[in-house]
């Protein structure tokens, strides 16, 4: 499988135009149609209608622009991010996507599991099936655990490194 | 009478306090303590908490998070083995660790864990795979002679490190 590789962006994927400080942006994590590549668009809210994804869209999440100059990272904000992102896995369930989503659910619940977002129910699995209980809503979740190659992970840094625990 | 027989007391008292004292300070001196560290990943967006680490023979570098993914009271055994390209060290890890390793194998999938002992890199492996079993094998830059001290000294660690917890 060959992965496009998206870094993130600091404009719009739609209009080019540089986001500002403050401003909330939605990032779109897709499958290009016909193709084994993923792709990310990030986009204002206001211009989510506007954009016309190539593909099957996977899952997304929001996040805040901070100032170029500002490092700092928001550990609050990046967790909700990636739960968010985890969670819009499991809204859209297309089978021509479902190896791609199925890799994103297995790393981001792994993820979340060691920040006590989730955790593992029953015995843990190496295969199969694992069984997730969100520990706020107390929901649970079944995640297919698969192969995740060297290569692919380190695409996958690429395109969701910004929200990567 | 009394008084004589206090005095007494607080003697023995406070020698028995210096003796364990004593030999706490031996035991401490001797102790080598095993953790695993990952790697941070190359695009490290959310991680600005690391520490550089270089590996005593060959002067690499590694960038560490500051977290352990296996801590000491993990680890319930280690062994020399013999494997293909010399000797290598072999590290069995408690259920609680194994899961940590695992969810750290597949999440880091293409970066380096490290064995650290007191806080200083002895051996590094990169991660090419889901490792399920709960052990960790990886080669140290220590002289050949000086292996089998090492490992019979974590051994000793582990042993009252277990029995202390």
């Amino acid at each position: 499988m060959d992965w496009q590789i998206k870094t993130i962006a600091r404009k719009s994927s739609l209009s080019g135009t540089r986001f500002n400080p403050g401003e909330r942006v939605t990032c779109l994590i897709f499958k290009v149609s016909g193709e084994e590549e993923l792709g990310r668009a990030d986009l204002l809210e206001s211009e989510l209608g506007e954009f016309e994804i190539s593909g099957e869209v996977l899952g997304r999440w929001t996040r805040v622009v901070k100032d170029p100059d500002d490092e700092s990272v928001n550990k609050t904000e990046l967790m909700s991010s990636a739960e968010d992102f985890f969670f819009s896995l499991f809204e859209v369930e297309e089978p021509e996507a479902k190896e791609v989503s199925d890799m994103l659910k297995h790393l981001l619940s792994l993820m979340l599991e060691r920040k006590r977002v989730l955790r593992a129910v029953g015995s843990r699995q190496s295969e199969g099936q694992q069984t997730y209980r969100h520990v706020k809503t107390k929901q649970e979740l079944q995640v297919p655990v698969v192969d995740i190659s060297t290569e692919l992970m380190i695409k996958i840094q690429d395109t969701i490194g910004d929200i990567m625990l | 009478m009394n008084i004589r027989f206090k005095f007494i007391a607080v003697i023995l008292c406070s020698s028995l306090c210096l003796l364990a004292a004593c030999k706490k300070e031996e035991d401490l001196s001797n102790m080598k303590v095993p953790r695993l560290m990952i790697e941070t990943r190359g695009v490290s967006y959310g991680n600005l908490s690391s520490d550089l680490v270089v590996l005593p023979l060959s002067r690499t570098k590694i960038n560490l998070h500051q977290e352990p993914v296996v801590n000491e009271f993990e680890v319930i055994n280690i062994d020399l083995v013999k494997v293909e390209m010399g000797m290598a060290i072999l590290i069995y890890t408690t259920e609680r660790g194994a899961r940590a390793l695992y969810r750290a194998s597949v999440t880091n999938n293409g970066n380096r864990m490290v064995l650290m002992i007191n806080g200083n890199p002895v051996g590094a492996r990169r991660i090419d795979g889901a490792i399920q079993d709960g052990k960790f094998y990886t080669f140290v830059e220590l002289p050949d002679d000086e292996l089998e001290q090492f490992v019979l000294d974590v051994k000793d660690t582990i042993t009252q490190l277990q029995a202390e917890k």
